[in-house]
């Protein structure tokens, strides 16, 4: 699976760059982080809750940091495996300043074996968008956070030090919303969404209508071929 | 004469299935049974570095857990192969893997737990330290310098090679040729799907030292014989194999798997019934899956139509082990088969079983025989555009006529019987064939993409005359066993070493019974699947119960009779050669006077009281035999499909699906249509919508229904459906197989019918399965100008 992508930050580089190497910063913004622990100079370990479709599975992961350019680039080896599977990636990561704002390139090659890629397969790029997308979301709210820290008219010189307020990570129910969301904003062209999401509720009640007549039908159905089987008997 | 065969008789089998009645492996209930699951790797290749149990261990209600090398120091055997072709190298397959696996699903640890629940949990507390390798999926890409070897010791991942036919008169066709055509094609990788997955429960008898195991298999008897002979080491005698009602095989389950060993292996350790149930995804992951060729071929033709030569190169993908009988499938089930029904002087096939990091591959419904159809009928189909011809006259030129047979194929088979033109007539009539083609002619004038497919398609079935297996590498024979006990009160207990799984076996050898010994079909009960019962027979696939088992069934029944006739002419004091046997009403009597007949009952109880019984003549009254075929049979088909594509989507739906099938006699023929209708839906599938994927890695990316698409009612038209019938000279009840000619014949029909579609937009080929996508993709680039010589994948 290849993973691409540019986003844009309110916020200078230098305001950015200690944000994507903070791993209290990353395991808050990232759904399903459960923990991330720097243990090295460039070394993480963390553990992620992941739920792709019918999958849900606990991953205890690795992450290397290589080729660290501060406050440009790095690259990244991820390496994480848990019941459900494993995972197995290396990304690259590029800050661009352009005045007040910072844009990140970043790609990457990911590997997923198990259970979440033969079982979760059909499901698993636009979950792995899901992730990255409210990663960012989140990551934007931290780093607003921080800039609107910044810019406040400070008295003592202390404030820097205070960490600025986390904003919560997302539940796991808040992911399969944001997984839903994703799905439709592949499926359907903007202007056609709320007329369809209207039309998409009424066949929903119309499924689950047919859903309930139908078995009630496959019973009495079953119960006649019963009963002429008995009789031929 | 036959009250019974022939007719149209409700599968008595089916009021027990539909009601939910039927005995399944995974209905079994032992008292103390415990719970066996499987660790499996996720990887598609990769080295295992170590194994820590401990954590599953300590889990409450965990009983064991064992690793490969724990079944290797517990004595198990290596999975053997019941078919060795030449120079074959066939590497080590253990029940569970010890050093390396080899495909996702490769089997490391077994956990045995009080219940299903806490074994599947304990699975997520094996810790298995991987190093991971580079993987090979592809068939042909796994011999290519530098491809990782799924074996150390199989070089270049070839396991085997094999060719036949005649080479020199093949090179001189293509010579001498007006016209050749070619095909690049990949025959895509199939997964069985049977209804009920594989299961196995085992009881040990500490005391006895006897084992039972009930497994889901097509063939117990052969199960038994590898469980003893290779992989288990209970002697025969102390082995009770029982295949109960059983799901669906499709092929799938013909084959020796490792669960089938490991639980009873497991059984015996701890001294308690132990129970394993596949889930789907297993079944996806470990069932031996099906076709899965990368072939070149190419037909060499007069100006006039008539074939010369044919010339066949196929990389057929065995999987990351081989399977029970793998190298039969791509070799003497395929190239012997390349003559289809036509007479073509010059064929010449070539193959090379690779090895890859995918789940093995074996017989799966077809076998080798829808491959080979496949790529011919493509062929001929090609042919016929290129010459202008109607795919039907270049057929019908080609034909080898009816008075030819017993007629020599230049590739080992001869056909035993056939009136390919008389199939092709109904067809052609059933179908309307020339209106269809005007009706086609006029959607195409209106912008539709309307196809006609047709395929002409020929099956070796019934396998087979067992000293033919045995040159052509089989370990075993081929022959079936059919045993007939008549009871003192004149009822009759049936015993086949062929199996039903879905065949409706307890209905059609009951109707052929009850004719032969002129009872009641009710008093006739039939028995299969138990070792401890039923004489050592080979089971059932390659439709070869009726012309096999059948066969045995009836020899049985002529020395009944022959016994019975015995008994009657001694008290009715008549020279045996003045008996009659009345086959309507099994009275027997003397020549001239039927009133002074004695009945069936009557016989058979004089037979088991013995009190006048002619000199020397033995009581009882049971009889065994052992039927060895001459020759296969071959049944033939003419399949019509009218399929219309939607240029918007690229989305194909069947209009018209007519299926006239030459299945030779018939015993009951609402039987043989659901046969042939099941097997077209088969064969549709594979057409249209199934495909086994996997990545580079070999990751497999359809490991679920979601992702693997079955063939459902929706996308089928009502089949028309309708038979020929020319007996086969060499079996008593003159039939042939039906069971796969359906899926045989229907794929290459639809692909046909796709392609004659997209004709006009100059599309040639696209690889199976035909899906919406690809279609649509095809007919972008061919009407954007860029790729009007085909499209696809």
């Amino acid at each position: 699976m290849k993973i691409e992508g540019t986003h844009t930050f309110n916020a200078p580089r230098n305001v950015v760059w200690p944000m994507l190497l903070d791993p209290q910063v990353l395991a808050n913004v990232m759904p399903g982080c459960e923990k991330l622990e720097k243990v090295g100079e460039n070394d993480y370990t963390g553990v992620l809750k992941i739920r792709v479709g019918p999958v849900q599975g606990t991953f205890n992961g690795k992450v290397t940091l290589n080729n660290l350019t501060p406050p440009e680039s790095y690259e990244m080896v991820v390496d994480g495996k848990g019941p459900a599977g494993f995972v197995k990636g290396n990304g690259r990561l590029r800050l661009e300043e352009n005045g007040d704002t910072t844009t990140m390139h970043y790609e990457g090659d990911v590997q997923v074996g198990g259970r979440i890629a033969s079982v979760g397969q059909r499901l698993l790029d636009t979950s792995a968008r899901a992730i990255i997308r409210q990663s960012l979301e989140g990551l934007d709210q931290q780093v607003n956070a921080r800039m609107q820290a910044q810019n406040a008219p400070t008295s003592s010189a202390d404030t820097t030090d205070t960490p600025p307020p986390l904003a919560a990570a997302p539940t796991q129910t808040e992911f399969a919303l944001g997984v839903a969301k994703n799905f439709l904003e592949e499926l359907i062209p903007e202007e056609q969404r709320s007329d369809l999401m209207t039309k998409g509720l009424v066949l929903l009640g119309t499924l689950l209508l047919i859903r309930l007549l139908g078995n009630w039908w496959a019973n009495r159905i079953a119960h006649k071929v019963a009963r002429i089987l008995k009789e031929s008997a | 004469m036959s009250r019974y065969v022939g007719k149209s008789m409700k599968r008595v089998e089916d009021p027990r299935f539909i009601q939910g009645k039927g005995k399944y492996v995974a209905n079994i209930h032992l008292p103390n049974m415990a719970h066996l699951a499987i660790k499996r790797s996720p990887y598609g290749h990769a080295r295992i570095k170590s194994i820590d149990t401990s954590k599953a261990k300590a889990l409450p209600g965990v009983i064991a857990v064992y690793t490969g090398q724990d079944l290797i120091e517990g004595g198990v055997g290596k999975l053997p192969c019941g078919w060795n072709v030449p120079d074959i190298k066939v590497p080590d397959r253990w029940p569970l893997t010890p050093d390396k696996v080899r495909h996702v699903g490769d089997g490391v640890a077994a956990v045995v737990a009080e219940t299903p629940y806490i074994a599947y949990d304990a699975l997520d507390l094996i810790e298995v330290d991987y190093e991971p390798l580079p993987a090979v999926v592809d068939a042909k890409k796994a011999t290519e310098p530098g491809a990782p070897l799924v074996h150390d010791n199989v070089p270049n991942n070839i396991s085997y090679t094999w060719a036949l036919g005649d080479k020199e008169a093949c090179d001189k066709a293509f010579a001498e040729a007006d016209v050749v055509v070619e095909l690049e094609l990949v025959n895509q990788r199939l997964i069985p799907n049977a209804m009920e997955p594989r299961a196995a429960v085992a009881q040990w008898n500490a005391a006895t030292e006897e084992m039972t195991l009930w497994t889901t298999s097509q063939n117990p008897h052969p199960i038994r014989l590898l469980l003893s002979a290779f992989t288990l080491g209970i002697p025969e005698n102390k082995l009770r194999v029982i295949s109960p009602d059983v799901g669906g095989g499709f092929g799938s389950k013909i084959f020796h798997y490792p669960e089938e060993i490991i639980t009873p292996w497991v059984a015996r350790a701890i001294n308690r019934p132990v129970k394993w149930v596949a889930t789907r995804t297993e079944s996806m992951m470990t069932d031996s899956q099906g076709r899965d060729h990368v072939t070149h071929c190419k037909l060499a033709l007069k100006k006039d139509g008539t074939m010369t030569g044919l010339h066949v190169q196929t990389w057929s993908n065995q999987g990351a082990y081989i399977s029970t009988f793998a190298p039969l499938i791509p070799t003497a089930l395929y190239i012997t088969l390349l003559s289809g029904l036509y007479k073509i002087p010059g064929i010449w096939g070539e193959m090379w079983g690779t090895l890859t990091n995918t789940v093995p591959v074996d017989a799966y419904r077809g076998a080798g025989r829808p491959e080979a159809s496949y790529l011919l009928e493509r062929l001929v189909d090609l042919a016929a555009q290129e010459l202008g011809m109607d795919p039907i006259e270049i057929r019908r030129k080609n034909f080898i006529p009816a008075n030819e047979f017993p007629y020599q194929t230049p590739v080992a088979f001869m056909y035993d019987s056939g009136d390919y033109h008389k199939l092709f007539d109904k067809a052609e009539e059933l179908a309307d064939y020339k209106k269809m083609r005007q009706e086609q002619e006029k959607a195409r004038k209106e912008g539709r993409l309307i196809g006609i497919g047709v395929a002409g398609c020929i099956e070796a079935s019934g396998p087979a005359p067992s000293a033919v297996a045995g040159s052509l590498g089989s370990a075993v024979g081929f022959w079936e066993s059919g045993k007939i006990r008549i009871h003192p009160s004149g009822k009759v207990t049936v015993f086949t070493g062929s199996h039903a799984h879905g065949q409706g076996h307890e209905t059609t050898f009951a109707q052929v019974i009850a004719d032969e010994l002129g009872v009641n079909i009710e008093d006739v009960e039939i028995v299969h699947g138990d070792t401890a019962s039923v004489p050592f027979g080979m089971g059932t696939y390659g439709s070869r119960s009726a012309a096999v088992g059948g066969s045995a069934l009836v020899r049985s029944a002529e020395r009944i009779r022959a016994k019975m006739i015995k008994i009657a002419a001694h008290q009715l004091e008549a020279a045996e050669e003045d008996m009659v046997y009345d086959q309507d009403s099994g009275k027997i009597y003397v020549k001239g006077s039927p009133d002074r007949a004695k009945s069936f009952a009557e016989i058979s109880l004089a037979a088991y009281t013995a009190h006048n019984l002619p000199e020397g003549l033995e009581p009882g009254l049971e009889e065994t035999a052992f039927y060895d075929p001459a020759n296969f049979t071959f049944p033939n088909s003419a399949h019509i499909a009218q399929v219309e594509v939607d240029r918007e989507t690229g989305e194909v739906r069947i209009l018209r699906y007519v299926a006239v099938d030459d299945v030779g006699k018939v015993i009951n023929p609402l039987i043989v249509e659901g046969q042939i209708v099941g097997g077209i839906a088969q064969g549709v599938g594979q057409a249209l919508w199934e495909h086994g994927v996997y990545d580079e890695n070999g990751q497999l990316l359809t490991g679920s229904l979601m992702d693997y698409a079955m063939p459902r009612a929706d996308g089928f038209p009502h089949i028309e459906v309708a038979r020929t019938e020319t007996p086969s000279p060499h079996n008593p009840l003159g039939v042939k197989g039906a069971g796969e000619m359906g899926t045989i014949a229907a794929t290459v029909a639809i692909a046909n019918g796709v392609m004659d579609a997209l004709a006009p937009l100059g599309i040639k080929h696209i690889d199976m399965p035909l899906t919406a996508e690809k279609i649509w993709q095809a007919i972008q680039n061919a009407t954007s100008g860029n790729g009007a010589s085909g499209g696809g994948d």
